[in-house]
C-alpha cells in the first residue's frame, strides 16, 4: 500500500503530546506527595492504527501503528480496600468512643491511685472499733459522724462525677458526633453534584472524588454505612454514577445523590435516642416528630462513634431486666453505686432501732406497758441515715440525718438489750454487731441478678467490672485500629506517591519526549533528502 | 509490596511514638515504684489489691483494740493488787491479832484503820480508764459502787448483801466485748458468738462476792463481799458486847473469800498472756499482708530499671534511623 509522504509527522507529534501529558501528571503526583486523602494518577495511552474496515478494496499491504493517544486520566484505586477501611473505621470509631468514655468513669471509681469510697469506708469501721472503747460519748459518735457524714459527702460526689460525664458524653454526641455527621452528610451531597455534572461534561474529577473518599472515611468512623454506585445513562451510551450512602442493614438513603438526611439526637426517658431530623424519602420521616417510629435510628445503629455513645449513655448491663445481657453504660454503673448507697443506709438504719423503754430503762410492750418477754420488746427506728430529697436513697441524695448531725447525746445505739440494772451505757454489743455488718456478707439485687458479699467488696466488685470492661475494649480497639492502620497501608501502597517511582518516570517519559523529538528530525531529514537532493 | 515515601514517615511516626509512650509509661513505674496505676491496666492485680488492703486496715484496726485492751488489762491488775494488799495488809496486820481480851480502845483502833481501808477499796472499785469504770460492767455514766446512808454497799444500785441473787447473778456476768480479729459472727437473728469476741468485763462484784451465807450457828447471815465483810467485822469490833465467839466466823469467811481477788488477777495474767499471743499474730499477719500487697502492686525497681534502660535503648535507635528513612530519593541523585 502507498504511504502518504507526511504520515510519520502525525506519529511523532501524538508521541510528543502524550510524553508532555506523561510529564504533567507526573508533576501532579509530585506536587501532591504530601497531599492528605491524593490518589496517585496516571495517564491512560492507546497506541493508534489506523482503520481498515472503511476501505473500498481489500487490503494487502503493510499497515503500521500512527501514533499513540491519551483516551484519559485514572486512579490507582481499589473499592474493595476501601470497603474494608470503612467497615474496621466503624468498627475502631465504637469502641474509641466508648474507651475514653469508660476511662473517664474509671477516674471515678477506680481506687488504685488514690483513697476514695473503700477506704472510707475501712475509716467508719475504725471509728465504730474505737468507739467500742467508750461506747455513748457523744464526742467519739461526733467522730464516727463526721466519717459517715465524709462517706455520704464521697457517695454524693461520685454520684456527681458521674453525671458530670453522662452530660459530657451527651453534649459530644449532641454537639460533636451529631453535627459532624449531619455535615458531613451535606459536603458528600455537594460534592455528588460537582462530580456528577464534572463526569457528564467528560470530566473525570479525580481531586473532588479524592476529597468524596476522604469524607466518606470520615463518615465511616461515626456510622457503619454502605456506598454504592449507581450508574445512570445521560444518552449517547454514556453512563455517569450517581453515590449513594445507607446505614448498613437498613434500605433507608443518608446521601442520595445531591440530597442528604439529617440526624438529631433526643432524650428517651433516661436514654437518647437517635431519630431522623430530615428524611430525604418521605416515608421514613415526614416532619412531624415522634410520629413515624422508622424514624428512630437507635436500634439501626451498631457500630461507629454514634454506637459507642449510645451504648455507653444508654447501656443498663444486668438493670435492663427485659435484656440482661445489655452493654455496660453509666447507667449500669450508676445504678450499681446508687445500690451500694441504698444497702448501706438500709442495714445501717435498722442496726441503729433503739429498746423502746419507760424513764426507768424497763422494756415496754407496743402498747406502753412493761414488757417482760423479748418477744415483746419493741424497737424504734432511729435514723442515721436519710436522703436529702425523694424517698429512695441513692448515691446522689444520701446523708446523714438531721436527727442525728442535730443531736447533742449519744445517738448511736450501744445495746439492744434492757439493762440488767442501773447504767449500761458501756455496753458494746451493738456498735459490734455494727461493725459485723461491714464483715459479713448481704445480698445486693442488681437487676436480673444478685451478688452476695460484703458491702466493700461490692464496690471493689463495680470498679473491677469496670476495669475488665475497659481493659477489654482497649483490647478490640487496638484490634480494629490495627486492622484499620493496615489496611490504610495496604491502600496508601497502592494509592500513594513513591517519589522514586516518579523520579524514574520523569526520566523516562524525557527520554521519550526526546525520542519522539528526535523521530520529528528524522523525518525531516528524509524529506529535505526526497524534496531537496533529488535532482529533477 | 509497593513502599511510597508517605508510608514510611507514617509508620516510622506511628512506632516513634509508640515507642515513647512506652517510655513514658516505664518512667512512670520507676519513679513511683508501682506496678500499675489504673485497674483497667491490670484487673486482675487490681482485685488482689483491693482486698489486701482491706486487710491490712483491719489488722491496723485490731492493733488499736488489743493495745486499748491491754492497757485496760493493765489498769485493772493494779487496781485488782492494790483491793488485794488492802485485804491482805487487813488480814495480816489486825485481824490476825484479835483477840477475845482487847480493850475497846485497841478495839476502835483497828476498827478505824479498816474504815480507811475500806475507803481505798472503794476508790479502787471505781477507778476508771478513759471514761469507762474497770470494774463497773456496762456502766459508763454512773459510778458502779455506792454506799447508802445505813453503809451497805450498792452495785448499780442493787444491795450487793441483800439485794436479788438472780440480778446479782446477771450483773456478776455482765459481759463487754470487744473485737480483736477473732473472726466476729453475728447469727442469723442478730446475737453474738461469744467465742469470736473478747471479753473484758470484770464486773467487781464477781471477785468481791455478792449475797449471803448462813454461819455454822444456822442463824447468822454472813455477808460473802469482802467490802460489807471488812464492814461487819468493823462493826462486830465497835460492839460494846464484842466477843471473839461472834466475830470469828466473820474472819474465817473473810480469809476463804479473798482467794478470789487472787483468782482474778491470775485470770487477767492469762488474759494477758494470750492477748500477747493476739498481738504477735496480729503483726505476723500485718507483715505478710505487707508482703503481698509489695508483690502485687510494686515493682521489683532492678528489673523495672533494666526496662526503662531498654525501652530507651530502642527509642534512641528509632531516633536515629529517622535521618535514614527520610533521607534522599531518587531524584535527588537524578543530573
Amino acid at each position: 500500500m502507498l504511504r502518504s509522504t507526511f504520515l510519520g509527522y502525525k506519529t511523532a507529534s501524538s508521541a510528543l503530546k502524550v510524553s508532555q501529558n506523561q510529564l504533567d501528571v507526573v508533576g501532579q503526583n509530585i506536587s501532591n506527595v504530601n497531599t492528605n486523602g491524593y490518589t496517585r494518577q496516571r495517564l491512560d495511552i492507546n497506541s493508534v492504527s489506523f482503520s481498515t474496515n472503511n476501505l473500498k478494496y481489500g487490503n494487502n499491504g503493510v499497515i503500521i501503528g500512527q501514533g499513540v493517544d491519551a483516551t484519559g486520566i485514572s486512579q490507582y484505586r481499589d473499592a474493595f480496600l476501601d470497603l474494608r477501611y470503612r467497615t474496621e473505621s466503624a468498627k475502631a470509631g465504637k469502641e474509641s468512643v466508648q474507651l475514653d468514655a469508660l476511662s473517664d468513669l474509671e477516674s471515678v471509681f477506680d481506687e488504685i491511685s488514690m483513697d476514695g469510697l473503700d477506704a472510707q469506708f475501712s475509716d467508719l469501721v475504725e471509728q465504730l472499733q474505737s468507739l467500742t472503747s467508750s461506747p455513748s460519748d457523744p464526742v467519739i459518735e461526733g467522730v464516727v459522724r463526721t466519717s459517715a457524714s465524709m462517706l455520704c459527702q464521697l457517695f454524693n460526689n461520685y454520684s456527681e462525677q458521674i453525671n458530670t460525664i453522662k452530660a459530657q458524653q451527651t453534649s459530644y454526641l449532641k454537639d460533636g458526633a451529631i453535627v459532624g455527621v449531619n455535615q458531613l452528610m451535606e459536603n458528600i451531597s455537594v460534592l455528588n453534584k460537582q462530580i456528577k455534572e464534572d463526569n457528564v461534561s467528560g470530566n473525570p474529577a479525580l481531586e473532588l472524588n479524592d476529597k468524596r473518599n476522604m469524607l466518606i472515611d470520615e463518615l465511616s468512623s461515626y456510622l457503619d454505612i454502605e456506598v454504592s454506585l449507581n450508574p445512570i445513562s445521560i444518552g449517547g451510551g454514556r453512563t455517569v454514577d450517581e453515590l449513594s450512602i445507607k446505614l448498613k442493614g437498613n434500605d433507608m438513603d443518608l446521601v442520595n445523590d445531591d440530597e442528604f438526611a439529617e440526624l438529631g439526637s433526643v432524650p428517651n426517658g433516661e436514654d437518647i435516642a437517635i431519630r431522623l431530623t430530615k428524611s430525604i424519602d418521605a416515608s421514613f420521616y415526614d416532619g412531624t416528630d415522634g410520629v413515624n417510629t422508622a424514624s428512630d435510628l437507635t436500634d439501626s445503629i451498631d457500630k461507629g462513634q454514634i454506637a459507642g455513645y449510645i451504648e455507653f449513655l444508654n447501656g443498663k448491663g444486668e438493670f435492663n431486666l427485659a435484656n440482661p445481657l445489655e452493654v455496660r453504660g453509666v447507667q449500669y454503673y450508676e445504678s450499681m453505686i446508687d445500690t451500694l448507697a441504698n444497702k448501706f443506709a438500709e442495714v445501717m438504719n435498722d442496726a441503729n432501732k433503739s429498746l423502746k423503754v419507760d424513764i426507768d430503762g424497763n422494756p415496754l410492750k407496743l402498747d406502753g406497758t412493761i414488757a417482760t418477754l423479748a418477744s415483746d420488746y419493741v424497737y424504734e427506728d432511729k435514723i442515721l441515715f436519710e436522703p436529702r430529697t425523694g424517698t429512695d436513697i441513692t448515691a446522689g441524695n444520701l446523708k446523714v440525718s438531721n436527727d442525728w448531725a442535730n443531736s447533742s447525746v449519744s445517738f448511736i445505739t450501744n445495746t439492744k438489750t434492757p439493762s440488767i440494772s442501773g447504767d449500761n451505757s458501756g455496753d458494746t454489743e451493738n456498735i459490734l454487731y455494727m461493725i459485723s455488718l461491714f464483715q459479713s456478707k448481704h445480698d445486693f439485687t442488681t437487676g436480673a441478678s444478685e451478688f452476695n458479699g460484703k458491702m466493700q467488696e461490692f464496690f471493689s466488685y463495680t470498679a473491677t467490672n469496670l476495669s475488665l470492661q475497659i481493659d477489654d475494649v482497649q483490647k478490640s480497639y487496638d484490634t480494629y485500629s490495627e486492622t484499620q492502620y493496615q489496611i490504610d497501608y495496604s491502600r496508601n501502597s497502592l494509592s500513594s506517591v513513591n517519589l522514586d517511582e516518579e523520579g524514574v518516570n520523569l526520566l523516562t517519559f524525557s527520554k521519550s519526549y526526546n525520542a519522539a523529538a528526535r523521530l520529528m528530525t528524522t523525518l525531516d531529514d528524509m524529506l529535505d533528502t526526497l524534496i531537496n537532493r533529488m535532482a529533477v | 509490596m509497593r513502599i511510597t515515601t508517605g508510608m514510611m514517615t507514617n509508620k516510622y511516626l506511628k512506632n516513634l511514638n509508640n515507642s515513647a509512650t512506652k517510655m513514658n509509661y516505664l518512667n512512670e513505674k520507676v519513679s513511683t515504684g508501682r506496678k500499675f496505676f489504673k485497674g483497667s491496666e491490670d484487673p486482675i492485680s487490681a482485685i488482689k489489691a483491693y482486698k489486701l488492703r482491706r486487710e491490712y486496715r483491719e489488722t491496723e484496726m485490731y492493733d488499736t483494740n488489743i493495745g486499748d485492751t491491754d492497757s485496760f488489762l493493765t489498769i485493772a491488775e493494779t487496781n485488782l493488787t492494790e483491793i488485794n494488799n488492802n485485804l491482805g495488809s487487813v488480814y495480816t496486820s489486825y485481824l490476825r491479832g484479835i483477840t477475845g481480851t482487847m480493850s475497846s480502845d485497841e478495839r476502835e483502833i483497828i476498827a478505824k484503820e479498816i474504815e480507811n481501808i475500806q475507803e481505798s477499796m472503794l476508790n479502787s472499785l471505781n477507778s476508771k480508764i478513759s471514761d469507762r469504770y474497770v470494774f463497773g460492767g456496762t456502766s459508763k455514766d454512773e459510778i458502779p459502787f455506792t454506799v447508802d446512808t445505813d453503809g451497805n454497799l450498792l452495785y448499780k444500785g442493787v444491795d450487793v448483801t441483800s439485794g436479788d441473787l438472780t440480778t446479782l447473778g446477771n450483773l456478776a456476768n455482765e459481759n463487754l466485748h470487744i473485737d480483736l480479729g477473732l473472726g466476729m459472727k453475728f447469727d442469723a437473728s442478730g446475737n453474738l458468738n461469744k467465742d469470736t469476741v473478747f471479753d473484758l468485763s470484770m464486773s467487781g462484784i464477781k471477785f468481791m462476792g455478792y449475797g449471803t451465807t448462813t454461819a455454822e450457828d444456822g442463824i447468822t447471815e454472813i455477808p460473802n463481799n469482802l467490802y460489807s465483810l471488812v464492814g461487819k467485822i468493823k462493826d462486830q469490833l465497835r460492839d460494846p458486847n464484842f466477843s471473839y465467839d461472834d466475830i470469828s466466823p466473820y474472819i474465817e469467811k473473810f480469809e476463804t473469800q479473798k482467794t478470789s481477788v487472787l483468782i482474778s488477777i491470775t485470770d487477767i495474767g492469762t488474759k494477758t498472756k494470750y492477748l500477747d499471743f493476739l498481738k504477735t499474730r496480729n503483726e505476723d499477719s500485718q507483715l505478710s499482708l505487707n508482703e503481698k500487697i509489695d508483690s502485687v502492686e510494686y515493682i521489683d525497681t532492678a528489673d523495672a530499671i533494666i526496662d526503662f534502660k531498654m525501652q530507651e535503648y530502642s527509642y534512641n535507635a528509632a531516633l536515629s534511623m529517622g535521618n535514614k528513612i527520610l533521607q534522599n530519593s531518587f531524584i535527588d541523585f537524578m543530573k
